[in-house]
């Protein structure tokens, strides 16, 4: 579902509720009340049905800024305005390379314009812009641009959440450089003494000065080191949909996370049916989480897989 | 005032007049209907809603209103038909 669309979609199942609540406390004299607001009521659960079954799958993300950079609903201050837009393009480009590859240290963003989104529309409710993937790849499914749309909502949330396991848990499964962008993205908000509210499909999380003060904290505290390994073990398991793994290695320690997009489903349901519990030697990028110089997680991402004497290697670097 | 069931047997009767849907489609007009001899509560609840709706809608900065027309006065009538033709002319 879109941004807008759940925005419509909010709206509509609010008015819902009014309409019920109405409903609910007329008397057997309000005839002609009641016959009027059973039609609208009728009309508002057709309106909420025909939101939930629209989604064409591309990206879309609403965000709404308040505080000081704001005059109500009348405007933003246009630099302020630029940068974050830019700024928050920008960690989405980042997202959208770690999708489908690797994100070198530095240099520039590969594939960039893949991540264009537009500005499409100008929301209130304080003040806000609509952003779009335009054109729509006809599939069924999400696009990868609309998943690293969700990936950047995710990781900002996380960012702002107090929950401090969720935040290290977020850290560990981005690149540095993605981690340095949600930082300066922060700092922005926190410099000009703005609030901001993220609507992204499902996700709708606001961002009290609070939150994003913890937020441009936990940036300037947290570092992820990327590192490549080689570990013996056995695969234990995947989930193909959801991309992820679990690996048990040579002193019985189970490894949980992502596997590398370039490894396709199939591939990881093929394995579930023949090579759990196999002996393996599994090619695998580490990101180590330091929360003021003290590592405090490790995420695993699943690069490749070799059974000896089985089969070829399947890697990706 | 009719009994309730009168009442309703008249709306029933006549849906053109006097249900929201047929009227829509009939009049091209969002009527909803209020009974003033109905409930109260119910009264100042709906006011409350009806005001809701029919006043600035947020997403799209649309204005919208309420107008007034009694329906025992033809002259209200014939300006009420008057405006509802430059709609219809001007309409989609």
């Amino acid at each position: 579902m879109t941004s807008l669309k759940k925005l419509d979609r909010d709206r509509t199942v609010a008015e819902l509720a009014s309409v019920e609540s109405l409903l609910a406390g007329l008397t057997e004299e309000d005839v002609m009340t009641r016959l009027s607001l059973e039609d609208r009521r009728e009309e508002l659960q057709r309106m909420v049905a025909d939101l939930a079954a629209f989604d064409d799958g591309t990206a879309s993300v609403a965000l709404f800024f308040g505080g000081k950079p704001v005059a109500g609903q009348r405007g933003v201050e246009s630099e302020f305005a630029g940068t974050a837009v830019a700024k928050f393009q920008d960690l989405v480009a980042k997202l959208l390379v770690q999708e489908i590859g690797d994100l070198g240290q530095r240099g520039p963003v590969p594939n960039k314009a893949a991540s264009t989104m537009h500005i499409t529309s100008i929301v209130r409710g304080s003040f806000g812009f609509l952003m779009e993937e335009l054109q729509s790849q006809g599939e069924l499914v999400d696009t990868a641009l609309s998943r690293a749309v969700i990936d950047a909502s995710k990781l900002m949330a996380a960012f702002g959440n107090e929950d401090e396991g969720a935040f290290e848990t977020a850290a560990g499964e981005v690149d540095s450089r993605v981690l340095t962008t949600a930082g300066e993205f922060f700092g922005l908000l926190k410099d000009n003494h703005a609030t901001l509210r993220l609507v992204a499909g499902e996700h709708d999380d606001a961002f009290s000065r609070h939150a994003i003060e913890l937020a441009v904290e936990r940036a300037a505290t947290t570092k992820v080191d990327e590192d490549f390994d080689e570990l013996e073990g056995q695969l234990t398991g995947t989930l193909p949909d959801g991309h992820m793994f679990e690996f048990r290695n040579i002193v019985g320690l189970i490894l949980r996370g992502r596997v590398d997009r370039a490894i396709s489903a199939d591939q990881l349901l093929e394995w579930n049916l023949t090579r759990v519990n196999a002996d393996a030697k599994g090619r695998f990028k580490i990101r180590r989480v330091y929360k003021d110089g003290e590592l405090v997680r490790e995420g695993y991402t699943l690069l490749g897989l070799e059974f000896p004497g089985v089969q070829h290697i399947e890697q990706h670097t | 005032m009719l009994p309730v069931q009168a009442l309703e047997r008249l709306v029933r009767a006549n849906p053109d007049q006097c249900i929201r849907g047929p009227v829509k489609r009939r009049y091209n007009l969002d009527a909803f209907f209020v009974d003033l001899d109905g409930s109260k509560e119910v009264l100042v609840n709906a006011t409350r809603y009806y005001a809701g709706l029919f006043s600035h809608r947020r997403g799209d900065d649309l204005w919208k209103g309420m107008v007034q027309v009694r329906f025992d006065n033809p002259a209200d009538d014939v300006a009420a038909a008057a405006a509802l033709a430059t709609l219809g002319a001007a309409g989609p």
